[in-house]
């Protein structure tokens, strides 16, 4: 069922919505209550607090303050639901049951102010630590009353921090970089973008030789009465059938020779 | 296993385009009334993969009302590696509703595409605007829905099922929130 996280971003409160009912009528038939979880990494290690049930049919939301746990400052709160609770520690993510494939079993992953709010449906399965980021995101808005963020959300299996470095470019001029910043796993690290003199019509490109995950792209109007939150794709969604993954593989390739990514 | 298999078999959710030289894209949705207007980011997919030629620098919008009956094409030019916010009320044809769906095909799939049996796919986003925002709400899109072949001619990719399949929505619909529901149909 994968790991659902309660976001944060600037100005921001993260909520996190629950269902337990299955998104189509053939993949997953239980009709039993399920555990709901928190998780975090902290000291190397996994950390898990089961603490409550969730009935069939039932869906709810969870902001941080919700949850009656004590966990570090700065640590990607991660929800999930599961048929026994999980293990209080461990130095491997617990493993969660994925009962749906088409369409994924998802949560809803909102973030809200007093005046607005936005919201994907999303979930975060563990990214293998060799992967790597292609990413060509065109959700920056440039109108001078909108703030830009970039919100990049990693899991991976070992609790173990480490970190990487995420640069972004214009995809036009792959001899300049605009900038480059340090990405941690198991989290979600927030960029403002507002600096980098993007224009309306750049097709920026982000990329990451040592981490993967998915960047989220959020803008809030100077009132905060308007928000929009969305994330881009890997590049293998740009084509479909025949060895589509292949086709993403290419483009990491090209992309990492045009970039000359050191 | 058996239970799935009476889902899965011969029963497959979308179908691959049946011309090679076809180009595929979502039906993403467009609004058209005096609080909504509907934007497109453009980027040119082949672009990403090779140096492509001036002559196959645009893409066709293909636009259909609220029945899916498709009322106009449209091609455009686009930049290689660049993005360009297309503003849809600017090609909408007048006298359509206040919504309706629409087509971004591409000019060609790439050569290293075709080589991997594989075809060039538009699914990407959305922009919705409510009265004076300036903010765009983004949505992108995830559905292999329509293709066009190289002689124009479109071909619907949902599959059937023998089966009635559901699909339930996991979000929460909130009082004192309006909310509005688009299904698009893509089965031929």
């Amino acid at each position: 069922m994968s790991f659902f996280p309660i976001l944060s971003a600037p100005s921001c409160v993260g909520r996190t919505t629950l269902s337990n009912f299955p998104p189509n009528n053939w993949e997953h038939l239980s009709k039993r209550p399920v555990f709901v979880n928190l998780t975090w990494s902290s000291d190397s290690l996994w950390h898990s607090f089961t603490f409550e049930e969730l009935p069939f049919g039932m869906a709810k939301s969870y902001t941080l303050s919700d949850i009656p746990s004590n966990i570090p400052e700065g640590v990607l709160p991660l929800l999930s639901l599961s048929s026994s609770p999980l293990p209080e520690r461990s130095e491997v993510i617990p493993s969660v049951p994925r009962p749906n494939q088409l369409p994924s079993w998802r949560a809803s992953l909102e973030l809200f102010s007093e005046s607005a709010s936005t919201s994907y449906q999303g979930e975060l399965d563990p990214f293998p630590e060799n992967a790597s980021l292609l990413s060509f995101p065109p959700l920056i808005q440039t109108h001078p009353t909108i703030k830009n963020f970039l919100l990049f959300l990693n899991l991976e299996k070992s609790p173990i921090a480490r970190n990487a470095t995420l640069q972004i470019f214009r995809s036009a001029d792959t001899s300049s970089r605009l900038d480059e910043f340090i990405i941690a796993n198991n989290s979600i690290t927030c960029v403002s973008l507002d600096s980098l003199n993007i224009q309306s019509n750049d097709l920026p490109v982000l990329v990451s030789k040592n981490m993967s995950g998915i960047p989220l792209f959020l803008a809030i109007s100077d009132s905060c009465t308007s928000m929009s939150l969305e994330h881009t794709h890997p590049p293998a969604s740009f084509v479909i059938h025949g060895k589509r993954w292949e086709a993403q593989k290419y483009l990491k390739i090209r992309w990492s020779s045009l970039l000359e990514i050191i | 296993m058996l239970r799935l298999a009476t889902w899965k078999i011969c029963q497959p959710l979308t179908v691959a385009p049946s011309s090679p030289s076809s180009v595929v894209s979502d039906l993403f949705v467009w609004r058209n009334t005096t609080s909504f207007k509907t934007y497109f980011e453009l980027t040119s997919i082949p672009s990403l993969f090779n140096r492509i030629s001036t002559s196959e620098q645009y893409v066709t919008i293909s636009i259909f009302n609220a029945y899916g009956v498709k009322v106009s094409d449209v091609k455009l030019s686009i930049d290689s590696c660049r993005r360009q916010t297309l503003d849809l009320s600017r090609i909408l044809p007048k006298g359509l509703d206040s919504h309706g769906t629409f087509a971004v095909f591409h000019s060609h799939t790439p050569s290293p595409v075709r080589s991997l049996n594989s075809f060039v796919a538009e699914r990407g986003y959305v922009g919705y605007s409510y009265n004076s925002s300036a903010l765009l709400s983004y949505v992108h899109g995830n559905l292999d829905a329509i293709a066009r072949s190289a002689d124009t001619s479109l071909q619907m990719l949902g599959g059937n099922s023998l089966r009635r399949r559901s699909y339930m929505l996991q979000h929460l619909l909130k009082p004192p929130y309006n909310y509005e529901i688009f299904v698009v149909m893509f089965c031929p």
